[in-house]
């Protein structure tokens, strides 16, 4: 009897590890929520590397003007820096104007991939003209400080050349983080959406 | 033995469901199995290259997922992991009753020791002794004196 009820009992385990390896059979090995999570986390990263963006832009605008006056560079180079730097803090708010409202619950995922995908289109269009106006204006920059002929002025325009150097490998490689985030969404949404298909 | 990603892939497609059960069984809850099931998955993915043939495939992957479930309940850690795999679904809240029924098969197979939760899940499987031996590394006598020692033990928890 004892071992009847033993029988059975290990009988009803097996019955119930199948009912388990049936809805297992069924599933995917990917987790809807797990990818989200992941999509939201570079989403955030790209929404926050846009805000930073338009703080430090609005920054230097305000600050560059008062250190470029000091130095006494010409009006000339202060209107185009500041014109300069109110196109770069405006095309940031326009750039990311739509990433900053990305949800992974509340958009649809074609939508998302919209979005993603121009502001990668936008951030190439972006580089390809910053690049060459940027060199235009250390230059101009360099041959103002020589026009001004004293030992503070050409100390500035060394700094400045560094902080270029240094501040273009740094840009670079935030560049590059920020696309492969937006390509790590778009791969993810393209996962997620083979998933709904199934 | 040279494996490509493909075939890796299709490893872990053949046997989803096996990986799956052992995290389950060792798991407290949704975001352990998922990690243990992505740990698991790490680790496939690190002895694939060096997996020699000596026994089938499907051994080999039990192997890997209950070492890894077993030193994971020794540890006791979460671990964080990146990966974005695992399986949707909750067999912690859904309220129907086969989910009931595979609860309570988790909730018996947990109280066991770690290593003798290893031997009656593989014995749940219908594996045979020798196959069970060969996967948890004991003799096949071992394993039949083992699996005695857990029915009593099954029986023990069910008359309390």
């Amino acid at each position: 009897m004892e071992r009847k009820e033993e029988l059975a009992e290990l009988a009803e385990m097996k019955r119930e590890l199948k009912l388990l390896r049936e809805r297992l059979d069924k599933e995917n090995i990917i987790s809807r929520n797990h990818i989200k999570k992941g999509m939201q986390k570079n989403i955030s990263h790209l929404s926050r590397y846009g805000r930073m963006e338009v703080v430090l832009g609005a920054f230097a605008l305000i600050n560059f003007q008062f250190i470029f006056s000091h130095f006494g560079f010409s009006a000339a180079f202060m209107t185009v820096t500041s014109i300069g730097l109110l196109g770069a803090v405006i095309a940031s708010i326009i750039y990311h104007r739509n990433i900053f409202k990305l949800n992974t619950g509340m958009l649809d995922l074609l939508s998302m991939a919209y979005e993603l995908s121009r502001l990668k289109q936008r951030y190439a269009t972006w580089r390809r003209y910053a690049i060459p106006c940027m060199i235009v204006w250390i230059g101009w920059m360099c041959y103002e400080c020589y026009m001004m002929n004293n030992e503070i002025a050409m100390s500035l325009a060394t700094g400045c050349l560094v902080g270029a150097v240094i501040g273009g490998v740094i840009g670079t490689r935030l560049y590059y983080r920020q696309v492969s985030r937006i390509d790590e969404v778009l791969q993810n949404i393209e996962e997620l959406r083979k998933t709904e298909e199934k | 033995m040279k494996y490509s990603e493909k075939e890796f892939t299709h490893l872990v497609k053949q046997n989803k469901s096996s990986i799956y059960t052992v995290c389950y069984m060792f798991s407290n809850d949704a975001d352990q199995v998922a990690d243990m099931f992505q740990e698991t998955l790490i680790n496939l993915w690190r002895g694939f290259e060096k997996f020699k043939g000596e026994s089938s495939l499907s051994t080999w992957v039990y192997r890997v997922a209950l070492n890894t479930c077993i030193s994971n309940e020794r540890k006791k850690k979460r671990n964080s992991s990146t990966l974005p795999l695992s399986m949707e679904m909750n067999l912690w809240e859904d309220n129907d009753n086969n989910t009931r029924q595979i609860r309570q098969l988790r909730e018996r197979i947990k109280l066991l020791a770690p290593f003798d939760r290893a031997i009656i899940l593989l014995w749940l499987e219908d594996m045979s002794y020798q196959e069970i031996a060969s996967i948890v590394g004991i003799s096949v006598k071992n394993v039949s004196v083992r699996l005695l020692r857990i029915k009593e033990q099954l029986k023990k928890m069910s008359q309390q």
